[in-house]
């Protein structure tokens, strides 16, 4: 049996004017002519949870033949919301094909009824504990509609399959993700990520990760590792572990966590020492006041105070911060730009994140607009880049929202800043030395 | 291509060898691409470049950063003796 696991890549603004300022995700890492994207760890991982009889391909969009289909029994797919209709596009030329689709991820576990009507199948959750049955029930004609996979214990030995990485092997990339943990206890309103589909917070084991490093390290030519973590550091008794286990691999890496880890002194020696590069913590606001609600145990503003000594004590180990910020938010007034702007002269951050607040279908924060009717459409899938304004701001109009951020990037982005922050960057490193 | 001896160029070496811990620098061209040659990340690139001013002794120009990528720039930016080229005390 052959199956196709089809990857989809690269999300890109809507709004004309911003795209005409270059915005884009953020990226760090120096590419050389290396494709942008990364992998897609959620389909290697579905290729781990194959049978060893089938014969797996796995396929970035930009590799299908641009007319007719390549031949498959079986095909899932896995998209970003923002580019779920291109995905259905290709789901439905293959059910019109005669092949069966199995649609999953994200947007289809929050939103399984429309991913429904262009699927043969929609996996919900994790693929662990679904996976292996879909393909079962495929062999034998007895596919059901959906499949719900595990929310807990998606890293036990029951479920859990290694990401296949091999098949990678030839293709450009020079980045990896590895998972280390899914979900987050922080629960943020707005949060897409895998705290959706789990049902509390879990953590792979050490020997698992490393297991997963080794792999990955034997098909690409020194990767530079990117936690595919939402909140990495929760445990910081497991984080030290696992930061010990890294340090004699000599990798590059990049996480994302939240705040708390500056108050970890040992964790942050090891941090440095373990090859970490960059991590990535959701700042969001840039005092307290702005981050109330935010999450139901107000954890973030609690921590507000101390933003600004965490980011000294991180950067001062020349692990760098990409401090992200989240414009429109509902305490934020039109002076919130120039605030964020001067939080980050002040704080030295090394790399900066700016985006707009977007109601991800499926979280509470949709849920919340919808009822309050601050929605521009009901459905805007493809706007839902980080970059788009979609919603009515509760203290300022969509246009002072959009005019406010292109000020923020013109003044973040620009290329004397980045030389500013690079100076400021090997000036850690020099008193480090 | 070695990196001993006491010259600017062997010197150079030795910080990169010793920041980027690749054997590859030793095999390095004068006039090769550091960053596509070694795979570094961009900050990996800043800390071989806060590495040399340390131990040359200097500080090269903020503009002049991105242009730092090949032995033979680097050489001539720390100078013959170390303190001259594209760099400022």
């Amino acid at each position: 049996m052959r199956i196709g696991l089809i990857a989809m890549s690269g999300v890109r603004v809507k709004n004309a004017e911003l795209a005409r300022l270059g915005v884009t995700l953020p990226q760090f890492v120096s590419r050389g002519r290396v494709i942008a994207s990364l992998p897609s760890l959620g389909l290697l991982t579905v290729a781990g949870l194959t049978p060893d009889d089938c014969d797996v391909g796995y396929r970035e969009l930009p590799e299908l033949p641009e007319d007719g289909l390549e031949p498959f029994d079986l095909v899932a797919l896995s998209s970003y919301t923002a580019q779920i209709d291109e995905a259905y596009a290709l789901a439905d030329r293959y059910r019109a094909a005669g092949t069966t689709v199995v649609l999953g991820g994200l947007h289809a576990s929050l939103l399984p009824d429309e991913a429904a009507e262009h699927a043969d199948c929609v996996v919900r959750y994790g693929a662990e504990g679904a996976w292996p049955r879909v393909v079962e029930d495929f062999r034998a004609g007895r596919l059901q509609p959906r499949y719900d996979g595990l929310r807990a214990g998606v890293f036990e030995d029951a479920g859990y399959a290694r990401p296949r990485f091999d098949l990678l092997r030839g293709r450009p990339y020079n980045r990896i993700t590895v998972q280390t943990s899914r979900g987050c206890p922080l629960d943020c309103e707005f949060c897409a990520a895998s705290l959706r589909i789990t049902s509390s917070f879990q953590q792979k084991p050490v020997d698992k990760v490393l297991a997963e490093i080794s792999a990955a390290l034997a098909v690409a030519e020194r990767p530079f590792f990117e936690l595919a973590d939402d909140n990495t550091f929760v445990n910081k008794k497991w984080g030290r572990e696992l930061l010990r286990a890294l340090r004699p691999l000599g990798i590059r890496w990049f996480t994302e966590t939240d705040v708390s880890i500056a108050e970890d002194e040992e964790l942050l020696d090891l941090l440095a020492e373990s090859g970490c590069a960059q991590v990535l913590i959701g700042f969001e606001s840039p005092d307290a006041e702005g981050l109330a609600g935010l999450d139901p145990h107000d954890w973030k503003r609690r921590h507000a105070d101390g933003y600004l000594r965490a980011i000294e004590r991180i950067q001062s180990r020349g692990v760098s911060v990409n401090g992200c910020f989240i414009l429109g938010l509902d305490s934020h007034t039109p002076d919130v730009f120039e605030r964020v702007r001067d939080f980050i002269v002040r704080s030295g951050l090394l790399e900066v994140q700016i985006t707009v607040l977007t109601p991800f279908p499926g979280t509470p924060l949709y849920a919340r607009l919808a009822r309050e009717g601050r929605l521009l459409r009901e459905r805007f899938w493809d706007q839902c880049t980080l970059f788009d304004v979609t919603y009515r701001p509760r203290h300022m109009s969509v246009d002072e929202l959009e005019a406010g951020l292109r000020w923020l990037f013109s003044e973040v982005y620009h290329e004397a800043e980045f030389t500013r922050r690079k100076r400021r960057y090997m000036e850690i490193v020099k008193q480090r030395l | 291509m070695a990196a001993e001896g006491d010259g600017t160029e062997a010197r150079l070496r030795r910080v990169l060898l010793e920041v980027t811990r690749r054997d590859e620098v030793l095999a390095l061209g004068r006039d090769d691409d550091l960053v596509e040659r070694l795979g570094l990340d961009s900050l990996q690139g800043l800390r071989v470049l806060a590495a040399l001013e340390k131990r040359f002794g200097v500080r090269f120009q903020d503009e002049r950063l991105g242009e730092l990528r090949t032995i033979a720039r680097l050489e001539q930016a720390v100078g013959a003796d170390g303190r001259k080229g594209a760099a400022s005390q």
